[in-house]
């Protein structure tokens, strides 16, 4: 099949996705009585008084199809609504808070590839040996601990012990006022790469110092589940016939595992790459709270705790979309990887 | 082999981690660095809302609203009784429905502009006019206007406020601005009221300039939704340019807010007071608590806000400057519903028969104040407030016209809630007991603390008296408090809910808790004739002498009455580096840092 005309089909077939993920979580949130949403709006007893008015106002008593219809028709000129818990349109939060989170995604992604496909490689080439059990118990503990758990305790002693070290948050407050002035300019909101565009390094030591610690929870998890995938890929291709054929041919065990062995098992850690970095995209919440990196995580977790309807249904678009491109991205990799395989999924 | 290694290895790293975990969390001792000399870092939770004085109604607003504007007037020190000049140099009590305020000349504008009195007059004008769903205008509609709000005028659905009476309430004569109440209202509630961020004064020209209602074009003469006043009535939050943008005459002007994350302020150089104290105020928003501690015993902050649960961990660090002992202008208590949803799936069976409660179980005196008699307030006290507070026995709180630390209130007294229970309906209660759900807002553990002592206390006077305790989120528990039915009110048999105050009068806690359409008093099925003229009596009383009288009269009656148990007033605490000086507590500072102006860094 053409690239292009496929390319078009799935694309095409986002909007339906969209459709059906928006009215199900317009559906679930109806559920929740029209005063329920409305605590959305109120901040203190006082304003408990006012409730009807409230309700009145953002037409939370209304039909679930008008409500949803009203939505849909501001969705279609452009409109995603207000998000509430942020004070902004929610096309704008999804912009502003949206380059955190790639931050931490595009940091910690290489990271969590590189490290897990070079161990789960040394693990499997060396199966049984010291260095897969080595990587087996690291493994096991990056799974098991938990993410708060771990961040609290990278903090503790990176920003607590070593006296800031290595500090929460995006930047030092000086230099927010550096990257707010008017002489730098936010190219991305992306604070490593706009410093490098602006060639200030003092920003880009500052944002890097902020990144190391959310960026190694991240990772740690992640990392774990790459590398026992990797291995136990690695095992699948060293157990092929070719590469006894390679070895018979005298090649140089490092040749055999790096040139033919390694790149048959990519296959499924590509797979699951795209989907880690989709994931992550959509943000860390627990990463992001801990350490007050606001990005759409955080944004998407505070919208759904405090019921910003049209945040959550933002999210989810914007979710939705990610990852029915990150699908179509894969694919077409993977047909680049093993050119066995056709688009649409035919195998050769 | 391979295994024993394997294992050997899994337990070391396991010592390590708990290791780990017991060494971390504070900075070992180190004295506390100075950092950002000549700034202001305050690290809090929750963003605020609006920077419109006439939108915000929560604390962050006001905190940041208190920074960049100013007000008529303001208190003395730490007061909450005596006021002293701000942007007004003087006021004069003309009569009970009338007061004057002279406006203070040579003052500037963030943007540039002069204060004027018309300044002053468009922005009371303007809070009516704008009067947002749930927001602070109705303290302003209240004494101007005679009614809460601007819509639904005088009952009528959709009808609104005649423009005309939004003229007349704020008018200028000359150097002066001339209120015009449409009530007789007590002129200390009045200037109360102004003090706080609603009474922020805003440049009109700016204002206008900048698409924010234009008297001229938007006449309040002019009833028409489209044209007229009405188009900039009970607007959303996004319509508004004051939302997100800032210009007034405080300390501080608005540099940057970065929503969710932090909201930066840069000294006013021609400020008109003199000389301000911090080149820059940095509010950042921080949720994790370990992150806000570490902040400040590293010096990146200069003050943050922590929790009760969590002082123990700062009391014994050297270079803190703590405060303690603040009494806040709030309060808590547990409410009984006086006529509970006959449908409630928390009242069991529904009939007093040792399997539920019936709707109107609350309506016998001796039931409730066995309840109240019977609740551990010292263990109350302990546990859940950790010792920080001061029990009431009516909603009054410290300092408020008619509170008395002395006045009766509920102790803990089994024998006597015995007593009580036992003559409750007729005998059938301690003959046959009772079952019911009490709710408390997950994640609350003070709340939770006051609904296992009320379940054990009344548990051990009789194992027939069952309270099962269940949690629910907030939305939930505000939608099952304020609803009603024709016949009947909300399906939670007790709830706990507390008040924090507007201003320091005491209407403003009585209202709500004993006025037949009190916030709270209404939702329980509270209130009657005659409470409600008493308290609308000591609401416009002038006489101070008079109004303390009828206050400690209205104590005794909710002492008496008992519709619910009154918990406590809580005390509360701040933290600063050693290097903050000149903090003092006045309960009505909206922000928790207190009087910035008024502090320095060295």
């Amino acid at each position: 099949m053409e690239l292009r005309s496929y390319i078009i089909r799935r694309l095409l077939l986002l909007i339906p996705v969209l459709f059906g993920v928006t009215l199900f979580i317009f559906g679930i949130t109806m559920f929740f009585s029209p005063t329920q949403r409305a605590t959305l709006y109120v901040t203190s007893p006082q304003q408990m008084r006012d409730l009807p008015s409230i309700i009145a106002q953002y037409g939370l008593d209304r039909p679930f199809y008008i409500q949803y219809g009203t939505w849909l028709g501001q969705v279609f000129r452009g409109n995603l609504g207000w998000s509430t818990v942020v004070s902004m349109p929610v096309g704008r939060a999804i912009l502003h808070y949206l380059p955190a989170t790639l931050e931490l995604a595009m940091c910690a992604t290489p990271i969590i590839i590189l490290v897990g496909i070079f161990f789960g490689t040394k693990a499997a080439a060396h199966k049984d040996r010291p260095i897969d059990h080595g990587t087996r118990i690291a493994a096991i503990l990056g799974w098991s601990l938990p993410t708060f758990w771990l961040g609290l305790i990278l903090m503790m002693i990176f920003y607590g012990y070593f006296r800031g070290l290595f500090p929460p948050m995006r930047l030092d407050p000086q230099m927010e006022v550096v990257v707010t002035s008017a002489g730098f300019v936010r190219y991305t909101r992306i604070n490593t790469i706009d410093a490098i565009l602006n060639l200030n390094g003092p920003v880009l030591v500052n944002a890097l110092r902020h990144l190391v610690l959310p960026v190694v929870t991240i990772s740690t998890v992640n990392v774990a589940f790459i590398m026992r995938l990797m291995r136990s890929s690695m095992l699948e291709s060293l157990g092929k016939g070719y590469i006894l054929t390679a070895r018979a041919k005298g090649l140089q065990e490092k040749v055999v595992i790096s040139k033919h062995a390694r790149r048959n098992a990519l296959i499924p850690v590509i797979t699951v790459s795209g989907y880690l970095f989709a994931a992550l995209a959509g943000g860390a919440v627990i990463t992001e709270t801990i350490f007050s990196f606001k990005g759409i995580g955080w944004w998407a977790a505070q919208s759904a705790i405090r019921m910003d309807i049209p945040s959550v249904l933002g999210f989810a678009l914007f979710m939705a979309a990610l990852f029915v491109l990150v699908n179509l991205v894969v694919d077409i990799l993977y047909t680049r990887v093993d050119p066995r395989v056709r688009l649409g999924g035919e195998v050769q | 082999m391979a295994k024993k290694l394997m294992l050997s290895i899994v337990a070391l790293v396991g010592i390590i981690a708990l290791v780990l975990t017991g060494c971390g969390g504070g900075n070992g001792g180190e004295p506390i660095p100075l950092k950002n000399p000549g700034d202001f870092v305050a690290q809090t939770i929750g963003d605020v809302d609006s920077l419109d004085p006439a939108w915000g109604y929560d604390t962050a607003s006001g905190e940041q609203t208190d920074y960049i504007y100013d007000v008529l007037l303001d208190y003395n020190g730490e007061s909450t009784t005596t006021f002293i000049a701000n942007l007004a140099t003087e006021w004069t009590v003309v009569d009970t429905t009338q007061i004057k305020f002279k406006i203070r000349t040579g003052v500037t504008f963030h943007e540039g502009g002069n204060l004027t009195p018309e300044d002053v007059e468009y922005s009371f004008e303007r809070m009516m006019v704008q009067d947002r769903g749930g927001g602070p205008a109705w303290m302003i509609n209240l004494p101007l206007l005679g009614a809460y709000r601007t819509r639904n005028w005088e009952g009528v659905p959709g009808a609104y406020v005649p423009g005309a009476m939004i003229d007349n309430a704020v008018q200028v004569d000359g150097d002066w601005v001339v209120f015009n109440f449409a009530i007789e209202y007590p002129m200390t509630q009045w200037l109360q009221i102004l003090t706080q961020p609603w009474g922020s004064i805003l440049d009109k020209q700016w204002c206008v300039a900048n698409g924010e209602w234009d008297p001229v074009v938007y006449s309040l003469y002019d009833d028409d939704p489209e044209t007229g006043w009405k188009a900039y009535n009970a607007p959303a939050k996004g319509d508004s340019y004051l939302y997100n943008h800032a210009n007034g005459t405080g300390p501080w002007k608005l540099d940057i807010w970065e929503a969710g994350e932090y909201i930066r302020l840069l000294k006013n150089e021609a400020y008109w007071k003199g000389s301000v104290p911090f080149n820059k105020v940095v509010t950042q928003f921080v949720d994790e608590w370990t992150s806000r501690k570490l902040a400040l015993l590293n010096g990146d902050a200069d003050y943050v806000y922590v929790p009760r649960m969590y002082i123990g961990e700062l009391l014994d660090v050297a270079d803190l400057e703590k405060k303690s002992e603040l009494p806040e202008l709030s309060n808590d208590c547990i409410f009984f519903n006086m006529n509970i949803d006959p449908d409630s799936d928390l009242i069991g069976s529904g009939l007093l028969d040792g399997n539920g409660i019936p709707p109107d179980f609350f309506t016998d005196e001796n039931v409730r104040k066995g309840f109240a008699l019977a609740f551990d307030y010292d263990t109350y006290l302990a546990d859940a407030m950790l010792g920080e507070g001061t029990m009431l026995g009516s909603p009054l709180v410290d300092p408020l016209l008619g509170y008395d630390p002395l006045a009766a209130k509920y102790e803990q007294d089994l024998a006597a809630a015995n007593t009580s229970l036992n003559l409750a309906w007729g005998g059938n209660v301690s003959a046959l007991g009772f079952k019911f759900t009490m709710v408390y807002n997950s994640g609350n553990i003070p709340r939770k603390t006051a609904c296992e002592i009320l379940a054990e206390a009344l548990y051990s006077l009789n194992p027939l008296y069952q309270i099962s305790i269940l949690p629910m989120s907030w939305p939930t528990i505000l939608d099952n408090i304020f609803t009603e039915t024709e016949t009947s009110k909300g399906p939670l048999p007790l709830f706990q809910i507390g008040w924090i105050a507007d201003y320091p009068d005491s209407d403003n806690f009585i209202t709500p808790f004993m006025h037949s359409y009190g916030d709270f008093a209404y939702y329980q099925g509270y209130g009657y004739p005659s409470l409600d003229t008493k308290i609308e009596t000591a609401r416009y009383e002038t006489n101070e002498a008079t109004r303390i009288t009828l206050y400690e009269e209205l104590h005794d009656i909710y002492v008496d009455d008992c519709p619910g148990i009154m918990l406590c007033q809580p005390l509360g605490r701040r933290f600063f580096t050693k290097y903050i000086h000149g903090f003092y507590f006045n309960p009505t500072i909206p922000g928790q840092p207190g009087p910035l102006y008024y502090m320095s860094k060295s």
